[in-house]
């Protein structure tokens, strides 16, 4: 992995879409190599947007989408879909906050893995032995009978843990995790944010964390931005932005956390 | 409607168009008589040993034109809702893909479609042909006719089914994959849209049937001397037309009472097969 001291990724978006107003307003961020950055702001204020725009999968809601995506130095905006394929899932990929509605409701859990492998491999064969790797990783049976189960019959942090596999699979450059943790009890969000953090230090994956809260973001992150109006308002190390806000925005943000988690 | 009784209902739906079905396919040995042969001695007969039905005023057994109607009505209906729906689902994924200029054409086609008065235009479209056409020529007609014109409202419900699906998070996690968007659609979207497909087809069924019926009844369907339901309703304007009396003559209602036992067991069995 380079860690040339270029940034892995550098963004400066507007996206509007058809009809309403701007979701995200000359949005700017850099993402350095092997970083967990945390991006933290409250519902509507563009935090999925941003995800599904940084992997080109706004064309289906008619958005409009104006700047620039540089990714290891190589301008994404404009890319034409089979190279945007090249990229999704391998190079970038990512994992949406609910993880049951995430997975193909009609397909085996087999089948969805071995496709996620085979749609970058040139070995499409070896798909098992990777696949077992990755879900034994995660912590997931990697036997045959779990293979043929479909999603609705997993509890959802076993979903949530097996889309986190499937996004891993290729050892991403940058794992974009949006609100991943949201809809899960305690336990399991500490195990899924284990295993994002043993990805980043084992394999130098950046980890983009989108999230509404702020001190889940801080508990892991090296740094963590606020998002508000479209905009981020501020950003620096976590302790720095909990303990010392400069935003009147970030100061309700970390006002509103309870107290007991800033331990 | 406890579930009990509900379940109890579908599986007497289930039992008596099946029968129907069994009976009507193998009509040629099940009725006792050819559909065409007259019997000039006993033109519009009561119900006899002889003749369970009676017989009509060309004195042709009213049994087993009836089940040889049943055969020609319970083949069009579903074989128009067929024809239909695949009409609708092609016209719809291609108007969910193709948000631009094709998948505006095809959604203005829908929407005149869905604004003629269609009973008009039949009747127009049947005065341009020729009186004596062939009862398989009225036959096909029909057949295509239904089709043709039943595509519209299930085209749109199967386009925002689509439209809807191509923007769920399934989707996106798989196009975010790397997959290509052809086996995203393929793989994905297709199977989720299934269900919404069969739903048009069972719905579209019964409505066929009473569609059928009532294109017949009016001369616009299957003609004579082939029999379907419709054609055979028509006898109830015949006895009326001559002065008679519909209750003293109760079993000239067979093939209606066999139509609305037929739609009400479909509209009874449709909501089962929604969800398989």
């Amino acid at each position: 992995m380079s860690r040339s001291g270029e940034p892995l990724l550098e963004l400066r978006l507007s996206v509007d879409y058809r009809g309403g107003s701007g979701v995200l307003q000359t949005f700017e961020l850099t993402i350095a190599e092997g970083e967990l950055i945390g991006l933290a702001g409250q519902s509507g204020s563009g935090k999925s947007t941003l995800a599904l725009a940084i992997l080109g999968l706004l064309d289906e809601r008619r958005a409009r989408i104006e700047g620039s995506i540089r990714f290891r130095q190589q301008e994404l905006l404009g890319l034409g879909e089979r190279q945007w394929r090249s990229i999704r899932g391998r190079r970038i990929a990512l994992v949406f906050q609910s993880a049951v509605s995430s997975l193909t409701p009609t397909m085996r859990l087999g089948d969805q893995i071995r496709e996620a492998w085979q749609a970058h491999s040139n070995h499409p064969a070896e798909w098992r032995m990777e696949t077992a790797s990755t879900l034994g990783a995660v912590g997931l049976p990697t036997d045959d009978s779990f293979l043929r189960l479909f999603p609705r019959e997993l509890s959802v942090g076993m979903a949530q843990r097996f889309l986190a596999a499937m996004a891993v699979l290729h050892k991403p450059d940058l794992l974009i995790a949006d609100e991943p943790t949201s809809a899960l009890d305690v336990i399991t969000q500490s195990e899924l944010l284990k295993l994002f953090q043993s990805l980043n230090s084992q394999h130098g994956t950046a980890i983009l964390f989108i999230t509404h809260d702020i001190a889940v973001a801080a508990s892991f992150c090296h740094r963590i931005a606020i998002l508000h109006d479209g905009a981020i308002v501020e950003s620096g190390a976590p302790a720095t932005v909990l303990t010392n806000p400069r935003e009147e925005y970030t100061k309700r943000l970390v006002s509103a956390v309870p107290q007991w988690n800033l331990g | 409607m406890t579930a009990a009784l509900e379940r109890r209902a579908r599986l007497a739906s289930a039992a008596f168009l099946a029968t129907l079905a069994i009976a009507a396919l193998a009509a040629d040995w099940v009725a006792p008589y050819q559909p065409e042969e007259q019997f000039r001695e006993t033109i519009a007969a009561a119900p006899s040993s002889r003749f369970w039905l009676g017989t009509d005023d060309l004195g042709r057994d009213r049994f087993s034109r009836l089940i040889h109607a049943t055969r020609i009505s319970l083949l069009i209906a579903p074989a128009a809702a067929l024809l239909s729906v695949v009409l609708a689902a092609s016209a719809g994924i291609a108007a969910a893909t193709r948000t631009g200029l094709i998948g505006n054409l095809l959604m203005g086609a829908a929407d005149i479609t869905l604004s003629l008065p269609w009973l008009l235009l039949l009747l127009t479209v049947r005065s341009l042909l020729p009186l004596d056409v062939t009862p398989w020529a009225s036959l096909t007609l029909t057949f295509a006719l239904l089709g043709a014109i039943g595509w519209a409202g299930p085209a749109r419900v199967i386009r925002a089914a689509i439209r809807e699906l191509l923007v769920s998070d399934f989707v996106i996690s798989a196009r975010g994959r790397g997959l290509s968007k052809s086996r995203v659609f393929l793989c994905h979207v297709l199977p989720s849209a299934r269900p919404v497909v069969a739903a048009q087809f069972w719905s579209a069924v019964p409505v066929f049937v009473l569609a059928e019926a009532n294109l017949s009844f009016l001369g616009l369907g299957v003609t004579e001397p082939a029999a379907s339901w419709g054609t055979m309703l028509k006898e109830m304007e015949t006895v009326l037309a001559v002065g008679g009396n519909l209750l003293n003559q109760y079993w000239v209602f067979a093939p209606a009472a066999l139509v609305f036992v037929s739609v009400l067991c479909l509209t009874i069995l449709f909501p089962s097969r929604i969800s398989t």
